[in-house]
């Protein structure tokens, strides 16, 4: 990295006062884990755990992006060393990495240095765990732009040593009819001619004459300004009129109909989730799967439809878990709830029904024996017809079947 | 194998990725702790650094180091941190993960930890029982270019000692073989 003469004073300035650079001359003593011409790796006097490891540059340099490619290749062939004499030394199975750049950050010393804290469940140092929290989609999508721009030439100015993958796009998953409507306008274009600029009324025509890509409009308004904005033939094609307004005129008309309102509140919804591990972890693990297959499968939808799933995520994480000893009991009742949401006849009021079961559990274990095989034939479809949620209610059908087996057990 | 981040990496989960290579991803996930947290991900299944080659463990650090300069510059944050929660004893399973954090004065994230007091005879310990693997592993590294050197050499510590310039030129690894060697 460049410095300007002022930096470079800055930086000397600093490196007099750098209690680590008199460690690496020897003038203040350390207990040296690991030494070469490069690096030095110390023990931390105010360790997070034992064995709390310090690994360091010799050189001074304030900050990661002010190390030139050779320290920084060096540096981190020996962390991964490092980090596994650490492991192995203390017979643990983990370890964190910490590195931080700027106060803010908690860099506590102007010498730049990396963590090295050995970890071991219970250790106190959860925070290293990050929280997940859903972040604000709008927010996030402005900000990829900005970054990807910036990794790119930052990276192109430090140490790329791989190519790039060729110019790569946000690959969504997308149900083949859609895909087969998106190939629809742009042969259309061709056809009519590249310098045209189209009103808002022909492309409606165009859009009205070719009932698949009116379909997507209609139930997908969302990707499909995705799509729009993605392929550059398609934003050519709708430079000259308001997006929104293309959208809204076919919107609109079909939609009410179609959807109905969850007819869950948020806390119900978070009830449901909370009192089913295997949901709760889905939704927090997985929320991406989560929300994808909701969008997919119109009975999920009808229940998540109008929820913001990361709000929904959001509102989970603010809950407590339920104490363990109801769990069982719990995961019984929601797995075949769940179950009933997913098959294709239920309706909604049948899904009301079930959390009025959930307080009347005895009630349920009747019914629930009965439509037990009814259900498993019906899930059996759903496979077929939707891998990821195949995924979901296969889970629930081995859960299903054991504590099944498990009650019958009790009973006798 | 059902690895939601396998997936990001096979592309058959979408995630807004912000960069690629042969071996590596940066995306950003959507439920991550803050507007700009970034995941740095190996394409490969790995659970731990250790099982990445020194290529793509250093090619890991570097596109985290520009992501995080990425995030200074883009996002106006003060600092930034780089994290990797390495194996299971740190409370990660599975795919490995950098994260790439952006901060800001009084942010939510409390990554501060309250130093332990050691005894002296402990930090002489642990000290020995890292160092120790440490020469291990660094001697285990070249084995095969390395070894055969001093055996070849009938006396090594006396031939040693007038090359001493040339010795600082070699590698760590080779220094600690030979170190090793001249032990006995």
């Amino acid at each position: 990295m460049q410095l300007s003469p002022d930096q470079q004073q800055a930086l000397d300035a600093q490196k007099v006062q750098c209690p680590f650079c008199k460690i690496v001359k020897g003038e203040i003593q350390s207990k040296k884990v690991y030494e070469d011409d490069k690096l030095l790796a110390i023990l931390d006097i105010n360790p997070a755990a034992k064995g709390h490891v310090l690994v360091m540059p010799k050189e001074h340099y304030p900050i990661m992006p002010f190390i030139p490619a050779d320290v920084f290749d060096h540096l981190f062939i020996k962390t991964k060393l490092l980090s596994k004499a650490v492991k192995e030394g203390l017979l643990l199975f983990g370890d964190t990495i910490y590195i931080a750049n700027g106060y803010a950050a908690g860099q506590q010393s102007s010498h730049f240095m990396l963590h090295l804290i050995p970890r071991e469940e219970m250790d106190g140092l959860d925070f290293f765990t990050l929280k997940r929290g859903a972040v604000d989609a709008v927010k996030t999508k402005e900000a990829a732009a900005l970054l990807k721009q910036q990794l790119r030439s930052s990276l192109r100015q430090q140490y790329a040593k791989y190519p790039l993958a060729q110019e790569e796009q946000e690959v969504a998953y997308k149900p083949e009819e859609k895909q087969a409507a998106l190939q629809q306008p742009a042969p259309k274009k061709s056809t009519i001619g590249t310098g045209r600029q189209y009103t808002k009324e022909t492309l409606i025509e165009l859009i009205e004459a070719n009932s698949q890509l009116k379909q997507l409009i209609t139930h997908y308004p969302g990707d499909f300004k995705k799509q729009v904005q993605q392929n550059s033939r398609l934003q050519s094609l709708f430079a000259h009129v308001n997006l929104a307004e293309v959208i809204a005129h076919f919107v609109p008309k079909k939609e009410e109909p179609e959807e109905e309102t969850s007819e869950y509140t948020m806390d119900e919804l978070v009830d449901l989730i909370n009192d089913n591990p295997k949901l709760h972890d889905l939704l927090l693990k997985q929320t991406y799967a989560f929300a994808e297959t909701v969008q997919k499968v119109p009975e999920l939808k009808r229940i998540f439809g109008n929820v913001n799933i990361e709000e929904l995520e959001r509102a989970v994480l603010g809950r407590e878990v339920r104490q363990e000893e109801d769990v069982a009991d719990i995961l019984e009742t929601f797995s075949k709830e769940h179950i009933t949401s997913l098959t294709p006849q239920s309706p909604i009021q049948e899904q009301d029904q079930s959390i009025v079961r959930l307080e009347e559990q005895e009630e349920k274990e009747e019914k629930q024996e009965r439509k037990k095989p009814e259900k498993k034939e019906e899930k059996h479809k759903e496979k077929k017809k939707d891998k990821e949620e195949a995924e979901e209610s296969s889970v629930d059908a081995d859960l299903l079947s054991k504590l099944h087996a498990e009650f019958m057990r009790g009973k006798k | 194998m059902n690895c939601s981040l396998c997936s990001i990496a096979q592309k058959q989960l979408s995630a807004t990725i912000l960069y690629e290579d042969a071996v590596c991803l940066a995306y950003l996930p959507h439920n991550g702790a803050v507007v700009g947290h970034i995941h740095v991900i190996p394409k490969q299944h790995l659970e731990t650094l250790e099982d990445a080659p020194d290529d793509l463990a250093v090619q890991l650090f570097a596109v985290a180091s520009a992501a995080a300069t990425a995030v200074y510059e883009g996002l106006g944050c003060q600092g930034t941190n780089i994290l990797c929660n390495n194996g299971k004893g740190a409370g990660r399973i599975g795919h490995l993960v950098l994260d790439v954090l952006p901060r800001k004065e009084g942010d939510a994230f409390a990554l501060k930890w309250e130093g332990k007091q050691l005894a002296p005879a402990d930090f002489d310990t642990v000290v020995q029982a890292i160092a120790d693997k440490v020469e291990v592993f660094a001697a285990k590294k070249e084995p095969a270019v390395v070894a055969p050197a001093p055996l070849s050499e009938p006396i090594p510590a006396v031939q040693e000692q007038p090359q001493p310039p040339e010795e600082t030129k070699t590698s760590e690894e080779d220094y600690l073989v030979k170190h090793l060697y001249r032990i006995p």
